[in-house]
């Protein structure tokens, strides 16, 4: 089994492992690093519930082999805020009731980090668009976007 | 036993020594949107990845004299982005927003949505429209230039031989203003792949319609030219009945299939209603 010795750096953490050229970043993550936050829904890029930032770009990681994210800063929902210091995005989805069975809220919030990062004021229609890969089968998502719009620069100040 | 192999070439130097070393062992990889699903239902199982995502000579979108050149590991979202192509190109960019969802079209590439053959491949459509060549590089480093409209041979299968890669996508630029529209239907709006999708491009003046170039997904084992119904509108005045006549035309023009995602009969349906929808969309740019 040829083994290819790569380093990610996850949440700031430079974390050496060795993985097989066709293993994809989330079986890694998961398998080989111990990030659970990073969920396994439908493994074909259906339902965002992999979702983590690579170099700050949103993706799938169901659908990027580990080995393309070599040397590459990895960001999960835990590298966003902790529970000392949470971001912005995790307290309005506490505090707007924004997830049921929680399952897809690593992924919307790591999804919604990115987009705010772009687009720090962004309408109803391009969070909508910047959470369109990822799945909520409780919430209808009303709350969803509630808490994203409560984080924009506008509500803020 | 797992013996897979990986490389990243840095240039097409390092690249064109890969896949002499390799020859017709060599799956290219990019976004790997469309590989990586393909290898889990073990459609394939690729022996070498020669992954082609950081080749600058593969990422530039660049405008010339008479066209636009866009390396083919270029990633959809910045398709979607490029004042380039959002100026020259519209409709190749509004069929780009609309492919998958925003995480896949970060990743995802517009030589590999062209390179996996789907008959619902989002960017096919426009690029048949737009009369668009690839610039294939062979096994032994040639490079050539290929039309898009003979590249689709039949269901998933191209005119790409082993080991050979689309570099470019090269789409002439247009002397005078055109209009034109890419619309789709699939099962839901994000992530949804196409039931059926169509490009449309019209030459108009005052009314009458010069040139007509439509293209379709998912009505044919291929992206398609819609070559009879172009014929219909080209040289003709566009009024109500003559689009009638012609959604009713185009409806019959292919054999589609009925799949999961849809049946023949109601592919044929959302044919007519998607001509309409584009042709009022093309009209609507011109004023008309």
């Amino acid at each position: 089994m040829k083994q290819y010795p790569i380093k990610i750096i996850v949440n700031g953490k430079s974390r050496e492992i060795s993985v097989t050229a066709d293993e994809t970043l989330l079986d890694t993550l998961r398998s080989k690093l111990d990030v659970f936050e990073v969920k396994n829904g439908c493994e074909q890029g259906d339902c965002g519930a992999c979702t983590v930032l690579i170099e700050g770009i949103a993706v799938n990681s169901c659908l990027t082999l580990a080995i393309q994210a070599d040397g590459k800063e990895v960001t999960t929902v835990k590298g966003i805020g902790t529970d000392e210091n949470p971001h912005p995005l995790q307290e309005s989805f506490h505090k707007y009731g924004a997830s049921q069975c929680g399952f897809c809220t690593p992924g919307m919030i790591t999804s919604a980090k990115a987009l705010l990062d772009e687009n720090p004021n962004p309408s109803l229609n391009e969070i909508k668009n910047g959470i369109s890969g990822n799945f909520c089968r409780c919430t209808g998502y009303t709350k969803i976007f509630d808490a994203i719009e409560s984080v924009t620069n506008e509500n803020q100040s | 036993m797992n013996h897979k192999e990986y490389f990243k070439p840095n240039n097409t130097q390092e690249l064109g020594q890969l896949v002499k070393e390799f020859g017709s062992k060599v799956t290219f990889i990019a976004g790997g949107t469309d590989l990586i699903p393909q290898m889990r239902d073990e459609v394939k199982s690729p022996e070498v990845f020669i992954d082609i995502s950081e080749i600058d000579e593969l990422l530039s979108i660049v405008e010339e004299d008479d066209v636009i050149s866009i390396g083919a590991a270029t990633k959809i979202s910045e398709v979607t982005s490029s004042f380039i192509l959002i100026t020259h190109c519209p409709i190749l960019v509004s069929a780009a927003e609309q492919l998958g969802n925003i995480l896949t079209r970060n990743r995802a590439t517009i030589g590999g949505n062209i390179a996996n053959a789907s008959p619902c491949s989002d960017t096919a459509p426009p690029l048949l429209t737009l009369n668009a060549s690839l610039v294939i590089r062979d096994i032994k480093g040639e490079v050539k230039t290929q039309s898009i409209n003979d590249f689709f041979l039949s269901y998933k299968k191209t005119a790409l031989q082993q080991g050979e890669l689309i570099t470019q996508i090269l789409i002439p630029k247009k002397s005078e203003k055109q209009c034109g529209s890419f619309v789709k239907i699939g099962q839901r709006n994000s992530a949804a792949i196409s039931v059926v999708s169509m490009a449309m491009m019209l030459d108009m003046d005052s009314g009458h319609c010069r040139q007509a170039k439509i293209a379709m997904g998912g009505m044919a084992p291929i992206p398609i030219r819609a070559l009879k119904t172009e014929q219909l509108l080209k040289n003709n005045t566009i009024n109500e009945a003559l689009i009638e006549s012609s959604a009713h035309h185009l409806a019959q023009e292919f054999l589609p299939i009925s799949d999961i995602r849809g049946s023949e009969e109601y592919r044929r349906h959302l044919t007519a209603v998607l001509f309409k929808r584009s042709i009022n969309n093309s009209l609507k740019q011109q004023g008309e």
